[in-house]
């Protein structure tokens, strides 16, 4: 059991540990909170491997316990709703080389976008930016593909409205 | 990709690695003795309670005071009835983070809504016939003596202490609880919106 579960994990550590790496930054702007809810994620997923039965997708599997812990993650240290200008984020994730600069701002520019959506909007469009199609964010939120394809549509609408930017060009479109 | 997301989201922290299992299973056995010292915190509040509640009952029965002994005894089943629901509803139904994002946050809410909501009735309600029983009996054997204003006006500020307290403790989690209940309706009408109106 403990050998299974070992692998799985090593399975999935080697697919998603970038993507919760992500998930934990988007979340936790300072670098020593977002580490520790990046291994938060990892042992709540671990531990939870040990339930699995293969109903569903390895990837829907840690998609779902990364987004859980984080949303749980965040509400119980109730850093949700602070509301930070997109200067004052990337001054918090700044580094001096540029590229990293440019990673700061990004993550920046995306905690800022997420900030204000209610969870279930935020954990959409953070799965839409790794590359998942409305049918795999459907399984994992618990929702229809149709709904999550409008879902998303709508919120980068939204958001492109928000930053004065034209929306994404339908076709990039993934649903 | 003319977007408001940026360009190579996903080349950020490419080369992130899982953490060893053994930081988990070290993570998991440090958050077990942390919920071991809870425990024993709690026991020990308990067992402090008990002491006092059984050692009273005690004296009072050996002076043949057996209504003032019952009163007071009455207290030891309602702490071990505190203890026991806390044990089993404040362990029962384990969280299971892989479950659908709108289950998971919508059941884990109503977890804690429900202990809080009741709390009136298994956190205090248990101790409220021993309160009652104590302050009645004491107004009761004071008025004998000297008259049911002298009883009242002597037991009217230790017993709003008390009975304040006890309130204070069940306003503020059904407080809390109506808290969580709003902010169940909210994430319940956002994923009803979500579904319906995407």
């Amino acid at each position: 059991m403990n050998d299974r579960r070992d692998s799985l994990y090593e399975e999935a550590g080697r697919q998603f540990a970038p993507a919760i790496a992500r998930l934990a930054r988007v979340h936790e702007a300072d670098a020593d909170r977002a580490r520790d809810l990046e291994q938060e994620i990892h042992c709540a997923l671990w531990q939870s491997l040990a339930r699995f039965d293969g109903r569903c997708a390895l990837k829907t599997w840690v998609y779902r316990v990364a987004q859980n812990t984080a949303t749980d993650h965040v509400r119980k240290h109730a850093r949700a709703p602070r509301h930070v200008d997109l200067d004052e984020a990337v001054s918090t994730t700044i580094a001096n080389e540029e590229a990293e600069l440019g990673e700061a701002h990004a993550l920046a520019r995306v905690r800022v976008l997420i900030r204000d959506l209610p969870p279930v909007d935020a954990q959409t469009i953070l799965l839409w930016l790794e590359g998942e199609t409305a049918a795999s964010i459907a399984e994992i939120v618990g929702s229809n593909a149709g709904a999550v394809a409008t879902r998303t549509h709508r919120i980068r609408e939204r958001l492109a409205a928000m930053f004065e930017e034209p929306a994404a060009a339908p076709a990039t479109e993934r649903a | 990709m003319n977007d408001v997301f940026p360009r190579g989201w996903t080349d950020i922290a490419g080369d992130a690695r899982f953490a060893d299992p053994g930081q988990c299973s070290h993570r998991a056995d440090r958050l077990g003795r942390t919920v071991k010292r809870r425990n024993a915190v709690e026991y020990a509040a308990a067992a402090l309670v008990t002491a006092v509640f059984g050692a009273s009952a005690f004296a009072a029965a050996m002076d043949g005071d057996w209504l003032s002994a019952a009163c007071l005894a009455i207290n030891l089943p309602a702490v071990a009835f505190v203890v026991w629901y806390l044990h089993a509803k404040g362990g029962q139904a384990p969280m299971r983070p892989e479950e659908p994002c709108a289950v998971y946050l919508v059941r884990a809410l109503e977890r804690q809504r429900e202990l809080l909501s009741r709390a009136w009735l298994w956190y205090i309600g248990p101790f409220i016939p021993g309160a009652v029983g104590l302050y009645g009996l004491v107004a009761w054997r004071v008025a004998a003596k000297a008259g049911w204003a002298v009883a009242l006006q002597g037991l009217i500020v230790p017993a709003a202490i008390t009975f304040g307290i006890f309130g204070g403790i069940a306003a503020l989690n059904l407080w809390a609880a109506r808290r969580i209940k709003f902010e169940i309706g909210k994430l319940q009408d956002g994923f009803a919106e979500y579904e319906e109106n995407p």
